[in-house]
């Protein structure tokens, strides 16, 4: 079984913004009202992490672009009460909308903060309806939501290479964001697959993964050539 | 005293039958599907016609398809028929109409089906799930609905995935 | 917006319960599955991006007859696959809901916002017969076109209608870079040239967005990401000139902060390191440069050259005080920037939209010169042009030849590279100099949003009888028209994309219809066919398309015969056709056009691979042949002659100089003003307490300035300082602490002009005497989330221009801030 992971190479990133486009558009997320962005209930699946370093004239501005790390050991699924949320035979960490109750543990327990809360149904104009991805469900008030890898191109892609009588191949199956990056900053693939693009590039020096001594083991790696490389070795 | 106590009773009791007639009415009302056309299917399998013969999409796309007009009047161009409900097609068509079909399977939002899944790649018979349509002679009048306890029983049966997000979207 | 109907979208039996949401916004209905039938069916239509001048090319995602999703297209050479978040937000243009539903007339007077729907039949007949009307009593010269896009066959279509209807006010206001004019100045070159960014070792950027706006974002971000981590050697070192730290700034290898207007100076004190230290590419610069030395006219007169000019003024000592760069940092990026070839100097807005920019412009082009840059790998292409079809010779008939030989509106003779430039026409529409202006027409352009001078220019919109605007929104020229024509969006309609010179090759796009119009709206090519129609006689005739659709067939049809270039194709088989092209080769892969066309709709377009760098009669269209550090178009320019661009033999210069008037720097020193130098930056005397410079800049979220901001890009505004759906002002945190102004805190920024209120962020990429304040946000037009979101800082810069192009300078404004 294939172990889907994301490299993102910091190096290449221009903090475009284009893959947080790319996902709301991809995945049916709510734009959020002024009212509503102040309050810090702007729901964005993967979100540009600005960090300003030094002081001018020398300032260094970086761009982290997070999504769902996806974990190995998810420290959010232990603390569901209704198993809405797990880690699922493919190394997803699912998200069950209607299974899930709103108690926000989870979104407490991520260290990422890759939890978003619904606090409120979701608002489209009457005219933006039809642009809504039907491969995507409609989040109602009050469940979590997160990146999902875009699972269901997963479940597409299989339906295909099925039909047409051969293996998954990793370019069968690409989220929306790596899709997308003008940059080619992200990469997506099987780390499971010695020869796949993405084991590749976790081998190289400037591999680290966030947090790594939380022990989340996740499955976004990231590579750069400043301070944070060399904490992950696999 | 007794009078005012069965007139009370009365009151009551005719309020509340009033109350469920018309919460009947509005119910049904609000879930009767009425399709633009009594359409046979019976009729048309018996004729020889596969399912996918009209439902074209359901061995490459998510979704089985609804028909268009115009793959109606290949057949329906003159009449086939005695059938007054006929000359409803050919009107459709002359107005350059889609017909309005009503949709009977309700499968909530959150919930990804593929036909071409099941029934290209896995080779399911339509009646696995669609059961006697193929041989009702009147559209069904209500929603036919779809519990996750038949999914699962037949796809632990058959050893399909049972994970969550592989049918949960 | 309005509130909607929920009883029918849940049943009547349940209205009550669901009666309970807000006023201004919808929840989204939970609809009845049963009334919702999708029919699933799911394609993919290739089309191009039209939201900047980028060109990229789009795949649309249509399920059951909508547009679900928009994905770069992998065989367009521009973008590779990719797309940008701008282009991924082009969804929430096509669906939004403050789009026009139709053609609208002002019933009241302008700005009143009494709009009435008329028919498209009606709106063509009131436009055309009021400019048949004017061909009558010979006033067709009174017309103007003001064009926003700039580029293919629909400014081909403007241009016509301009020339057969007989007025010479076409104005193309296409978004460029401000270097236009030293491309014409030193070059000779009418169009933007192509940078070879993929060979280069050293890129050194003066105020240009490289990444995040310039030209094409996704081909700049796609060579940057192969620049760093996939190109073999050496990496190619990028080092960023300009007052804040932009997108590109922040992602370059260092970052110099200069003083606004500053950036010129610091160009030519790179040149005097280069030229003192013997650094430059002495063989190039004898052969391919014209005025580097002093040198002596036909009539005997001697002229200063560059040399001399740079060594007596340009001491980076000199220069470091003007531009706040060290003197050491001057001469360590001098010679990174000759030792690490091929290099390369880019210009950008960020350094020539000041009253100096002509001057800057060449300053930081002639440093290209030196290192040998132009017409080499690593350097600058001449672009070409696209093979078309050029259209049928129109008939003009006595009107039309009459009303083209007036002079254009505004177009005074104190600017002598005004061609080049871009306007700001206010004044003279104002002043109605030299005749007033009958008619305006606006495609794609918002000029009263974009003016530093709105309130002459809503002035001069009130004298002008028809102001017609074929805007798909409400945007602020179109409140003020009276008549607006709304365009499809780019997702609805059929056009040609020439996408902006990038490296060399040529590419081009096509855009076509992947969902029906979703309102009554009409091809502005369509519209203005009709039009031409509507007035009669010569006019009609010179319009015999059926609709732009077959004038694009038409004139693609000369790509097709040209027998060059390909439809794009699949990464390697594009790789044969570039080797073949390096020899002269062409493979013919079409049987007849109509394969041809059929091919181009589903691949996207057509490019041309360009490897050939050494055709120095086309990069050098000068006088003399030659690059010009002293530009000889110039100084005709300024000498009141008219040269013909690229009419020069090699070697022939233009010796017919006359001194030049005194005002214009004219005299002793006359050499000087063709010659890159450094002119202080125009400014108005600073206000008491005034200690700020107000620097604008354009957030990348906003890129292509369309009128509707889509709420995905609302909300992502400024990630940096943590902005969503507002302006801020960026301060120094230094000079912040001073002024105890804290994060958030609500501050006025206050000029001589007028004055706003904005939010505070400290931002360590300010330097300590400006602040920073994005431009794109303050909009004042109907609609839920463009209307007064944020501030418009233009609303209280000076309005200055550059006096030798023309263009609008709105660089250098003295600002206060306080708390509010």
């Amino acid at each position: 079984m294939p172990k889907w992971g994301m490299v993102i190479d910091l190096d290449k990133c221009t903090g475009c913004q284009a893959c947080v486009v790319a996902c709301k558009t991809e995945n049916n997320i709510p734009f959020s009202t002024p009212e509503q962005a102040e309050m810090g209930r702007t729901i964005s699946w993967i979100e540009i992490i600005p960090i300003m370093e030094g002081e001018y004239p020398r300032p260094k501005l970086r761009y982290l672009p997070r999504p769902c790390l996806q974990c190995d050991h998810p420290p959010c699924i232990k603390v569901c009460p209704v198993y809405a949320t797990y880690r699922n035979p493919e190394g997803l960490v699912g998200q069950v909308y209607s299974r899930c109750i709103g108690c926000r543990y989870c979104t407490a327990a991520c260290p990422y903060t890759a939890k978003y809360f619904n606090w409120s149904a979701p608002t489209w104009a009457k005219e933006f309806e039809p642009c809504l991805n039907p491969d995507v469900s409609k989040r109602p008030k009050g469940v979590v939501e997160k990146c999902t890898f875009c699972h269901h191109r997963l479940q597409k892609a299989k339906e295909k290479v099925k039909a047409e009588g051969r293996e998954l191949k990793d370019e069968d199956y690409v989220p929306a964001c790596v899709q997308t990056c003008p940059a080619g900053a992200m990469y997506f693939g099987d780390l499971d697959n010695p020869n796949s693009k993405v084991t590749q590039q976790t081998k190289s020096p400037r591999a680290f993964r966030l947090l790594e001594e939380l022990g989340t083991e996740p499955k976004v790696i990231y590579l750069t050539e400043g301070e944070w490389h060399g904490a992950y070795r696999k | 005293m007794q009078a005012n106590k069965f007139r009370i009773i009365g009151l009551v009791l005719v309020a509340g039958l009033l109350a469920f007639t018309w919460l009947r009415i509005g119910l049904s009302k609000s879930t009767e599907i009425r399709q633009p056309i009594r359409f046979n299917h019976k009729k048309h399998v018996q004729g020889g016609l596969e399912c996918s013969g009209c439902h074209q999409t359901v061995k490459d796309q998510a979704t089985a398809g609804r028909p268009e007009t115009s793959l109606c009047m290949t057949c329906h161009e003159a009449s086939v028929t005695k059938n007054p409900e006929e000359n409803l097609i050919r009107e459709y068509a002359q107005r350059h109409e889609e017909i309005p079909w009503q949709r009977v399977i309700k499968l909530p939002d959150h919930v990804f089906f593929s036909h071409r899944r099941h029934v290209s790649t896995e080779k399911l018979d339509c009646t696995s799930c669609h059961e006697a349509i193929g041989q009702s002679s009147e559209p069904p009048s209500r929603p036919i609905k779809f519990s996750m306890d038949s999914c699962l029983a037949c796809h632990q049966k058959m050893k399909a995935s049972v994970d969550c997000v592989a049918c949960h979207k | 917006m309005q509130r909607r109907n929920f009883i029918k979208l849940v049943g009547g039996t349940t209205a009550g319960l669901a009666l309970t949401s807000c006023a201004t916004r919808q929840t989204l209905p939970v609809k009845d599955p049963l009334s919702e039938w999708r029919a699933g069916a799911e394609q993919w239509i290739p089309s191009t991006c039209l939201q900047c001048p980028g060109g990229c090319g789009i795949q649309a995602r249509i399920v059951d007859g909508n547009v679900i999703k928009l994905e770069g297209n992998p065989l367009h050479p521009i973008n590779n696959g990719r797309l940008c978040q701008v282009g991924q937000a082009g969804l929430q243009v096509l669906y939004h809901p403050d789009r026009l539903r139709g053609p609208m007339i002002q019933t009241g007077k302008k700005g009143s916002g009494q709009w009435q729907r008329l028919s498209w039949t009606e709106a063509i007949k009131t436009v055309g017969g009021r400019l048949r009307e004017m061909r009558s009593r010979n006033a067709s010269h009174s017309m103007m076109l003001w064009d926003g896009y700039g580029s293919g066959l629909m400014s081909a279509l403007f241009q016509r209608f301009a020339e057969v209807y007989g007025s010479p006010n076409y104005c193309s206001y296409a978004s460029g870079d401000g270097m236009a004019p030293a491309y014409y100045a030193e070059q000779g070159l009418a169009n933007p040239v192509g940078y070879d960014l993929e060979n280069a070792n050293y890129i050194l950027s003066f105020g240009c967005d490289l990444l995040g706006q310039w030209r094409s974002p996704v081909w700049a971000q796609r060579v940057y990401g192969y620049l760093r981590q996939e190109r073999p050697g050496p990496k190619a070192k990028l080092v960023q000139v300009e007052p804040r730290l932009s997108l590109t700034a922040s992602r370059a290898d260092e970052w110099i902060p200069v003083h606004p207007g500053a950036q010129g100076a610091l160009a030519l004190a790179i040149a005097y390191v280069l030229i003192r230290e013997d650094l430059y590419a002495a063989d190039y610069v004898s052969q391919h440069t014209f005025g580097f030395d002093d040198w002596t006219d036909a009539a005997g007169r001697r002229h200063m050259g560059f040399k001399s000019l740079i060594l007596k003024e340009y001491r980076p000592d000199d220069v470091a005080g003007i531009t706040g760069v060290p003197v050491d940092t001057i001469i360590r990026i001098a010679k990174e920037f000759a030792q690490h070839r091929p290099a390369l100097a880019i210009g950008g807005p960020g350094a020539t939209m000041f009253s100096n920019g002509t001057y800057t412009a060449m300053a930081i082009h002639a440093l290209n010169a030196l290192v040998g840059g132009i017409g080499a790998p690593g350097g600058y292409f001449s672009q070409r042009e696209f093979p078309f079809k050029p259209f049928s010779p129109a008939n003009r008939d006595a009107i039309a030849q009459k009303g083209c030989s007036m002079p254009r509106l505004g177009d005074d003779e104190s600017h002598p590279l005004i061609s080049q430039g871009r306007p700001d026409l206010s004044e003279a529409l104002l002043t109605e100099t030299p005749y007033p202006a009958e008619v305006l027409f606006l495609y794609y352009a918002n000029p009263l949003f974009s003016t530093l001078q709105p309130e002459k220019l809503t002035k001069a919109f009130e004298k002008i009888p028809l102001v017609v605007s074929f805007s798909p929104f409400m945007d602020e020229s179109a409140q003020h028209a009276d008549i607006i024509l709304p365009d499809h969006t780019y997702l609805e309609r059929w056009q040609d994309v020439p996408a902006a010179p990038t490296s060399g090759a040529i590419v081009l796009g096509m855009a076509q219809p992947v969902i029906k119009p979703l309102y009554d709206t009409l091809h502005t090519g369509d519209a203005l066919m009709l039009i031409g129609r509507e007035i009669g006689g010569s006019v009609k005739e010179a319009f015999p398309w059926q609709d732009f659709k077959s004038l694009l067939v038409e004139s693609v049809q000369g790509v097709f015969e040209a027998k060059r270039g390909s439809v794009f194709t699949e990464s390697f088989e594009a790789e044969n056709v570039r080797q073949l092209a390096k020899r002269g080769w062409w493979i013919p892969t079409h049987s007849s056009f109509d394969d041809f066309w059929n091919d181009l709709l589903k691949k996207g377009g057509w490019w041309e691979p360009q490897d050939s760098f050494d055709e120095w009669g086309k990069t050098f269209q000068t006088p003399s042949g030659k690059f010009e550090f002293y530009s000889q178009l110039l100084a005709a320019k300024l000498a009141g002659l008219t040269p013909t661009v690229g009419a020069g033999a090699p070697g022939r210069r233009i010796d017919a100089m006359k001194p030049l008037p005194a005002e214009m720097g004219g005299g002793a020193d006359s050499d000087k003003m063709v010659l890159p130098h450094y002119e202080a930056p125009k400014s108005s005397v600073a206000k008491d307490g005034s200690t700020f410079y107000l620097n604008v800049f354009r957030p990348e979220v906003l890129v292509g300035g369309g009128a509707a901001i889509p709420p995905w890009l609302q909300e992502i505004i400024g990630p940096h300082v943590f902005m969503k759906w507002d302006s801020w002002v960026e301060i120094n945190p230094a000079t912040a602490q001073k002024l105890e102004i804290n994060d958030g805190d609500w501050i006025w920024v206050e000029s001589s002009k007028g004055r706003f209120r904005v939010r505070a962020k400290p931002y360590p990429g300010t330097m300590p005497n400006v602040i920073n304040v994005p431009y794109g946000l303050g909009h004042t037009m109907p609609g839920e989330w463009a209307n007064q979101r944020g501030v418009n800082p233009l609303l209280i810069m000076e309005g200055k221009s550059d006096p030798i192009s023309g263009m609008a300078a709105p660089g250098l404004t003295p600002v206060r801030i306080y708390k509010a």
